[in-house]
């Protein structure tokens, strides 16, 4: 397989690590809260949409839609009632919460839809061909709509009031409150737009990768390889290292099987905390 | 007990402090406060390191949980209302060490202070507009990083940030604290331009014969009580006051704060 192939393969697999440790790093950066459930928020996610393309036949952009608003408003709703209450408290506490809230989903999952793998047959079955290569619709589709995400949020963080509310409130929470920003607010819409990030991210890998109510884990770790390589709490260190990432492991998969091209990943994730523990933008939740 | 101020019993002060407590954990800091700050006066509250002046001011802005007593402004009991509805009732605060968003422009730390105003773009741009005009120094340096600015220049910042809703009272918390001497004028000077513009200035300061004789009221902080109230003049005049509070006092703080900037 030509280089080229494997490196476009890397950042269309990237774009979809992208969507998830973008929305994983925000609520660190905002809230200091590691979410242990955002990848079971992406498997659920995955699940729902296999449930309504294939079980109620509705059309695969119902979906697109659709899910990332559900697993956003159970986000808020999550973060309103329980997380918040113990915002003040010591860090294990919410790490606790989101650990809890993990398990449950996985075992809510596992009761409603099985243990099994559950995919998408024939949605963006296609293949595309670009610049002489040959790229399939649903990656291709998956990867265009996954950064069309990121960097939609990115870009509402940097350029519309609420969203520098957000960045405030992640840089200096008293100077947010003086200025009449309610944190508790912020902390609401951040951890559903994580949610809903997460969502979308499950929507889309759908159509490619079957889901099973335990992929949130794999997927987790994952991100958090992507957020610390990238640095915690930047947004863009979380677009760069889910990219980098993202090559690495095909590289790694084509060259030395899938088993060590994951590996991989984990190594350079060790490397990063040993070499630069900030990682590539580990500098707050700046630009 | 105020002679300065016609008596007006029907109009409330803009903000009373009545047998506040207060403290971080379980530690208490400040035991049983009464303050009372009447409109388009300026108070200073004076006291030596560590007297609970930063705490106090810090539960009248809705940043500290109050243990016990009221919080009233303009009569209406606040102390449950969170923070960030201040703003609303005209209170601004400047927290103490020229807090500023250091990796944001002096534009989007005014628009931040701003946030009140809505998404109504002219309106954010006239306040700003009205800001330069008091505070030119800011004039040129709209697209500079606040980080990046003389300690000066930023506490100049946090002011005019505080600012941006046009509050009936602010609230500063030391706001001369590592400044050199010239800068203290001027953020003085500052401070007497607003007050007689009819902004009610409430001033926690450590250069405490310097901001009495600018402020009409005063109240000396010891050991998390008030120990003296009085017009500025009377504490400056004050023996006791003098003898513990004037003397000139090694500003060390001040000192490793212009150090670091
Ligand atoms: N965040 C905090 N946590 C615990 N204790 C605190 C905290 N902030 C202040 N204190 C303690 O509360 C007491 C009063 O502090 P405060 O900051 O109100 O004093 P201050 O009068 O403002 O002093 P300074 O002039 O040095 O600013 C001090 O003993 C201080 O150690
Ligand atoms: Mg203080």
């Amino acid at each position: 397989m030509p280089v080229w192939e494997l490196l476009v393969g890397g950042i269309l697999l990237g774009g979809l690590y992208a969507l998830m440790a973008c929305g994983l790093n925000l609520i660190f950066g905002v809230m200091g809260v590691i979410n242990f459930a955002h990848g079971d928020f992406l498997a659920v996610a995955a699940l729902i949409t296999v449930s309504l393309v294939v079980g109620l036949g509705l059309p695969f952009i119902v979906a697109v839609v659709v899910v990332p608003l559900l697993l956003a408003a159970f986000g808020y709703v999550f973060q309103a009632v329980i997380l918040r209450r113990i915002a003040n408290g010591p860090v294990i506490m919410s790490v606790l919460a989101t650990f809890a809230v993990s398990t449950i989903i996985v075992n809510g999952a596992i009761l409603v839809w099985g243990g099994s793998y559950r995919g998408l047959p024939g949605v963006l079955g296609g293949s595309v061909e670009l610049f002489g290569l040959h790229l399939s619709e649903s990656r291709l589709v998956a990867f265009v709509v996954a950064m069309t995400g990121s960097l939609g949020v990115w870009w509402f963080l940097r350029r519309t009031r609420f969203g520098r509310a957000i960045r405030s409130v992640a840089q200096a929470p008293e100077l947010a409150t003086i200025s009449g920003i309610s944190i508790d607010r912020v902390r609401n819409v951040t951890f559903a737009l994580g949610a809903g990030m997460a969502g979308l991210g499950g929507v889309l890998m759908a159509p490619t990768f079957a889901a099973d109510p335990q992929l949130g884990s794999r997927f987790l770790i994952k991100a958090f390889a992507v957020i610390i390589v990238g640095g915690m709490g930047s947004y863009p260190g979380a677009m760069a290292g889910a990219l980098l990432l993202g090559v690495l492991e095909v590289f790694g998969s084509y060259w030395f099987g899938p088993t060590i091209g994951s590996a991989l990943l984990f190594l350079v994730m060790l490397a990063t905390l040993l070499v630069r523990p900030q990682g590539l933008f580990g500098i707050g939740l700046r630009t | 007990m105020q002679p300065d101020i016609p008596a007006a019993p029907s109009a409330p002060p803009v903000l009373e402090l009545q047998q506040l407590r207060t403290g971080y954990g379980d530690v208490p800091v400040v035991q049983g406060v009464d303050m009372r700050f009447a409109a388009g006066r300026m108070t200073a509250i004076i006291g030596s390191n560590g007297a609970g002046k930063s705490t106090v001011i810090k539960a009248a802005a809705g940043l500290l949980k109050v243990w016990s007593g009221r919080v009233l402004a303009a009569g209406a009991d606040i102390t449950r209302e969170p923070g960030h509805r201040r703003l609303a009732r005209g209170i601004a605060y400047v927290p103490q060490g020229r807090i500023v968003l250091p990796e944001m422009t002096v534009r989007e730390n005014l628009e931040l202070g701003g946030y009140p105003l809505g998404s109504d773009r002219r309106r954010v741009k006239a306040a700003i507009e009205r800001l330069v005009v008091l505070f030119p120094v800011l004039g040129d340096r709209m697209a500079q990083l606040a980080g990046n600015m003389s300690g000066g220049e930023q506490q100049m910042l946090a002011i005019a940030r505080a600012l941006m809703t046009d509050p009936a009272t602010v609230i500063l918390d030391e706001p001369s604290l590592g400044l050199s001497p010239k800068f203290v004028d001027i953020v003085f000077t500052k401070l007497q331009e607003l007050s007689a513009a009819g902004l009610t200035v409430i001033v926690v300061e450590q250069k405490a014969s310097k901001i009495l004789e600018i402020a009409q009221h005063g109240y000396v902080m010891h050991t998390g009580r008030v120990l003296f109230e009085g017009s500025g003049a009377d504490l400056l005049a004050d023996e006791q006051v003098k003898r513990v509070f004037l003397g000139e006092m090694p500003d060390a703080l001040a000192a490793s704060a212009t150090a670091e900037g």
